[in-house]
């Protein structure tokens, strides 16, 4: 598959003065269509590295490619923004406007699309997040999970083809975190590339990638599984492991029949009924 | 505390008043406005009340709603009333001690108090009939001949929404940190108004502080939504003249007519 987002060996530092690096020499290609999570504790760099794909910050050292476009390149900033848009964590301080559909239109009015065509996409987003009985409504009245969907669907309405969220969950109640990532689940089925930086692990199981990073660096990468069976390693860069993997390696070691690599509670209730 | 709040004064019905094009809505204000100051006999008063409620009757806004935005202006109406009453000199009426009332400080007031009434009832209809956010389409629609010298005219209507947007969401701050505050023994009730305004430090730091950083984040997603000012910039509501706009206009074309045939007269 086309790699869509491309990291070279990227290094970036906030302070010129500052000794160590937030992103230090990351090299990450993400596929076309892939959802894939990374995953960090406070620190670890991995809400820098979502602001250099979107051009927001420009990497010290290396290069990231999007779609091709350079993100250092000047005259492809707005491409890269639109083909890479960003939801970012606090629901209230990325709405713009007093009006649901009208925020959602934010992004392509900018964008200079026509009217009518405006009016369809913020329409086509408004059903993709299924709030489009809530056009009319003011943000400030709706629940965080509500709004952090109406900023996905802002970023849809951008036609973006890569959307990365930085802790869109994080200041969520648990209905509003399951809300969020039913809709990210449909996003990658109409094929979506999704780059979800959280450090819920629970969401990070449900990826078909999965990141972890440290001192701006990343430590481990693949499907869940590969990831999350390293318990110990995980544990060392100050992360929990879903409690299932937990669970199941803790039954493993005192000799139950259980793959090390379970991640998910079904798997673990099949492999204790048989 | 805030939990009922409105922003402006909008009433949300559907009426062919709230209809009109908000850049019309604009004009005629301000024209009726101007044709309150034209007005120089109580007679003429009878015309622009008959405009009123027939504006108001069309609106479905009820007359209440009208007459409570009155409410707040009331002290300035009386002292208004009460300066000019004291203030003409003419034929006396009535003396008590130094206090000469005459029978033109009497009129005058009486003329005052009810152009000053006249013009918070038509503006008032104004923002009850149109919500703050097609206002604001409508004032950035009409300043834009104004860009030509310089008139910022798309982020005066940017800086607008976004302040609204944000009323809401500062309130419930403010609201939150006062309980905070609160809970670990601040006073914003009792004392006198100079111990007062000191209490409010604690609430207005945090409340300054956090506002910052909403702004940055906030410039920081605009940005990462590719808002590059107003240039090349389009919107997704057209603001388009109907053809109620020109029975309105003229409607009103007629009723200014009138107030200016009678100032002549």
């Amino acid at each position: 598959m086309e790699n869509i987002i491309r990291i070279e060996n990227v290094k970036y530092k906030y302070d010129k003065e500052d000794n160590a690096y937030a992103v230090d020499g990351v090299n990450l290609d993400i596929r076309k269509g892939e959802f894939t999570a990374i995953i960090g504790h406070n620190g670890s760099g991995k809400s820098t590295l979502a602001k250099l794909i979107n051009s927001l910050l420009l990497p010290v050292e290396g290069k990231i490619y999007v779609k091709g476009m350079d993100t250092s390149d000047d005259s492809k900033l707005w491409d890269i923004r639109q083909t890479a848009g960003m939801v970012f964590q606090n629901p209230d301080n990325q709405l713009v406007a007093t009006i649901v559909e009208e925020d959602i239109a934010f992004g392509p009015e900018n964008q200079g699309v026509e009217p009518e065509e405006i009016r369809r996409r913020v329409d086509a987003a408004l059903n993709a997040v299924g709030m489009y009985e809530f056009r009319k409504r003011p943000p400030h009245m709706l629940s965080g999970g509500q709004k952090q969907r109406i900023a996905i669907a802002g970023i849809l309405a951008l036609n973006s083809d890569c959307i990365i969220l930085d802790e869109p969950t994080a200041m969520l109640d648990p209905s509003g975190r399951k809300e969020v990532m039913e809709t990210l689940g449909k996003l990658k089925e109409q094929g979506k590339t999704i780059l979800l930086i959280t450090h819920y692990m629970d969401e990070a199981v449900q990826a078909d990638r999965v990141v972890i990073m440290d001192k701006g660096n990343i430590k481990l990468d693949g499907t869940p599984k590969e990831v999350f069976r390293n318990i110990d390693e995980i544990k060392r860069f100050g992360l929990d492991v879903p409690q299932v993997t937990e669970l199941a390696q803790a039954l493993a070691k005192e000799g139950l029949n259980i793959p090390y690599d379970t991640i998910d509670v079904k798997e673990l209730v099949d492999a204790l009924c048989q | 505390m805030f939990k009922n709040l409105t922003i402006g004064q909008h009433y949300p019905v559907e009426s062919p008043v709230h209809n009109l094009d908000p850049r019309l809505k604009i004009i005629i204000t301000f024209i009726f406005i101007v044709s309150l100051f034209l007005i120089d006999s109580f007679a003429t008063y009878l015309l622009v009340v008959a405009f009123l409620a027939v504006a108001i009757s069309i609106s479905k806004v009820p007359i209440k709603f009208v007459i409570k935005g009155l409410r707040p202006i009331l002290m300035i109406i009386a002292i208004t009333f009460i300066i000019n009453m004291l203030m003409t000199p003419g034929k006396v009426l009535v003396t008590i001690g130094f206090i000469k009332i005459t029978e033109e400080g009497l009129r005058q007031a009486g003329f005052m108090a009810i152009r000053l009434a006249l013009l918070i009832m038509g503006t008032s209809l104004l923002t009850l009939t149109t919500s703050p956010i097609i206002l604001t389409d409508g004032i950035e629609s009409l300043l834009n001949p104004f860009k030509r010298f310089g008139l910022p005219a798309h982020e005066l209507a940017m800086m607008m929404t976004i302040a609204l947007r944000f009323i809401p969401t500062l309130m419930e701050e403010t609201e939150k940190i006062m309980k905070a505050q609160k809970s670990r023994g601040a006073d914003f009730e009792s004392g006198n108004i100079v111990s007062r305004a000191k209490n409010l430090v604690p609430l207005l730091v945090p409340l300054f502080i956090s506002a910052f950083r909403r702004a940055d984040e906030l410039a920081m997603a605009m940005e990462a939504r590719c808002y590059r000012g107003g240039e090349n910039r389009t919107r997704m509501r057209q603001l388009k003249i109907s053809k109620g706009d020109y029975a309105a206009a003229g409607v009103f074309a007629v009723y200014f007519a009138a107030i200016i045939v009678i100032k002549i007269w």
